[in-house]
């Protein structure tokens, strides 16, 4: 029997969890219990993942298991446990690693679900509960370092009373891989350490310096590039350089998690279609060898989705080579991948505010052209049996009542094409960071249409979704009939309170 | 002190002392680490903040400049008001010959002395 870990990384259950095998579940992490019973809410959310006689589970997030990877290579006793098991390894534990997409709820969604309901959201709740726990108090009495990272570390500087009262060491924020090792080195040796780190891009690992994971991802993520060219101004990994994985690499990860059993695969990519592009135009060859390479590893049965895709790739993509409908008809769909889904950025439909905020997501189209390019990508998806999960951003810098008012009228233009869109309260990131928060208080009646439109859409189509195409796993049912209640709550909200919303609108 | 590989080689050491103009302090060593990321052709700096706010409470006056930055990569490092720990840290920076500059609140003017004695350009708030 191994020895326990000197080394351990976790999180809270919302993280630590597959979600039912359906990567798109784990958003309901973002949100309260609203209209279903709690327990029943985390149940949907976020599920416990199986685990070994050491409590590590059989996947975990993938931004973990790089690190893991890189401090196993490095020689240290490291490993993900998850957090119900932390106990085990109370006597060996010297540094607790923890990471996180949101650990307090200020990231979008999260943080617009909580202004508008005011109830914290499942993720916040869950992560106060994780640090918490009598594992992780018992660890900080007995010396263990806490060293928080993860796309969400910039959060800790907003909740600095809570960082003193948990005792965490150290807080870094950035891609770590080429200075993790050192940073862990320093806390076993007991040298004093940095409280905050910012990774500047100069800073960022190269594709030779980025391990392949060593244990599976949730639900089979694998990333095929960092980076994106766009520089989209609220963004904040547009400011990472462009880096693209080597088929071999990303073969070499997806077998690890097929031998882990994981039978699927996530391409992560802030655009999958810009995987080898030529700036940003997509080329069909580097895209058509990494699906035909994916789906000989994971054959006619495993799951396929795309993480993000950006709706001018997607539009150019088929215009000059029928390159979607290529890769969904030859390589991705068939008897048992009906559907591909995806995330994909709207953000706002005026010409106008998109000119200001994200100038080059039309490229290589003109801005001028957003509002059609979104349209059109919309009917090439719908189309090919590709299911988008759209966001838009409210509160913007520069924003405008008129942007607002064009946003919601472009979007009767979208109903007919089978798709969920989200708005999202803008949250300071990216070039923009040091802008103010978009909270309830700011909304104003365009907000409130958007709103209205965008939930009566995605409810449409979340019920076609549902009967049609997700959730149609036997073992699945009882998620899909939480799923339902839910959404039969929110229409029966929507149906009361719509009057006074009118009314305001009128107004 | 070991400083961290990478993060902290070939950087630039900027004392910050913290004192009732926090928050400005902060903004204007923002401003003097893009000069001096210019004028030296660095983009790695380590912080040293000294303050009487116990760590990390002082983050708060420190969160503007940290918002604000996404060109550098920076280290934040808390020291109190021990002036026989901060003499011995500025000396140690001075023999490693390592780039050292001041930013402190003008209400810390022991702070600023103690940096002027040892040589360190000093901005005063």
């Amino acid at each position: 029997m191994m020895d326990g870990f000197e080394i351990v990384l976790s999180t809270d259950r919302t993280m630590m969890s597959n979600h039912h095998g359906k990567e798109f579940l784990g958003f309901m992490a973002t949100g309260p219990a609203i209209g279903v019973p709690e327990k029943l809410w985390e149940y949907i959310a976020a599920p416990k993942v199986k685990v070994d006689s050491l409590g590590r589970p059989r996947e975990a997030p993938y931004g973990m298991r790089k690190v893991e990877a890189k401090l196993l290579e490095a020689g240290y006793k490291a490993a993900i446990i998850d957090p119900d098991h932390l106990h085990k390894h109370l006597k060996t534990m010297k540094i607790l690693m923890i990471g996180h997409h949101d650990y307090f709820a200020y990231g979008p969604p999260s943080s617009e679900w909580w202004s508008i309901t005011g109830k914290e959201p499942l993720n916040r709740v869950s992560f106060k509960k994780f640090m918490n726990s009598p594992a992780v108090r018992k660890a900080k009495e007995k010396g263990v370092k806490i060293i928080a990272g993860g796309p969400a570390a910039w959060q800790w500087l907003w909740e600095l009373e809570l960082w003193q009262k948990w005792g965490v060491d150290t807080v870094i924020d950035g891609e770590v891989e080429r200075v993790i090792v050192d940073l862990v080195e320093k806390a076993l040796n007991d040298e004093p350490l940095p409280d905050y780190i910012y990774v500047g891009p100069q800073d960022s690992p190269s594709i030779e310096e980025i391990p392949v994971i060593k244990a599976p991802s949730v639900n089979g993520l694998v990333e095929i590039m960092r980076g994106c060219p766009r520089g989209c101004k609220f963004c904040s990994v547009t400011l990472r350089p462009l880096r693209f994985m080597p088929l071999e690499k990303i073969r070499e990860e997806i077998r690890v998690n097929l031998r882990g059993g994981i039978k699927g695969v996530i391409l992560h990519s802030e655009d999958v279609l810009l995987y080898g592009a030529d700036g940003v135009k997509p080329r069909p060859d580097p895209l058509l060898k990494l699906h035909e390479m994916v789906v000989k590893e994971i054959g006619e049965k495993g799951d396929l989705a795309w993480s993000h895709a950006s709706l001018a790739a997607i539009k150019y993509a088929e215009d000059n080579y029928k390159l979607v409908s290529r890769l969904m008809n030859e390589y991705i769909l068939n008897d048992h991948r009906k559907f591909l889904g995806v995330e994909v950025g709207i953000e706002t439909l005026s010409v106008r505010l998109a000119k200001i905020i994200m100038p080059a997501k039309a490229a290589p189209y003109p801005a001028e052209q957003w509002p059609d390019i979104v349209e059109d990508a919309f009917k090439i998806m719908h189309e090919n049996r590709i299911i988008p999960a759209a966001t838009l951003i409210l509160g913007l810098p520069e924003e405008k009542p008129e942007d607002v008012g064009v946003t919601a009228e472009m979007l009767d233009r979208l109903r007919p094409y089978r798709s969920l869109i989200v708005p999202m309260f803008f949250v300071p990131m990216g070039a923009l960071k040091k802008n103010k928060w978009f909270i309830r208080d700011k909304l104003t009646p365009e907000h409130i249409e958007v709103m209205m439109k965008t939930l009566e859409h995605s409810v449409y189509w979340a019920e076609d979704i549902i009967n049609k195409f997700y959730l149609k796993e036997p073992y699945l049912l009882p998620v899909r009939l939480g799923l339902k209640l839910f959404l039969a709550y929110v229409k029966r909200k929507v149906k009361k309170l719509r009057p006074q919303l009118e009314a305001l609108l009128r107004k | 002190m070991n400083w961290l590989k990478v993060l902290e080689e070939d950087n630039i050491h900027l004392i910050v002392g913290l004192g009732e103009k926090g928050r400005d302090t902060s903004i204007a060593s923002y401003a003097t680490m893009s000069r001096l990321s210019a004028e030296k052709h660095k983009r790695r700096f380590t912080i040293h903040v000294v303050t009487m706010k116990p760590s990390p409470l002082y983050m708060e006056d420190l969160r503007e400049l940290l918002q604000s930055n996404i060109a550098y990569t920076i280290t934040v490092r808390y020291h109190d008001f021990d002036f026989q720990k901060i003499s011995r840290l500025l000396e140690e920076l001075k023999k490693e010959e390592k780039i050292i500059y001041g930013v402190v609140s003008s209400d810390l003017a022991e702070l600023a002395k103690l940096l002027e004695e040892k040589g360190i350009p000093v901005e005063k708030v």
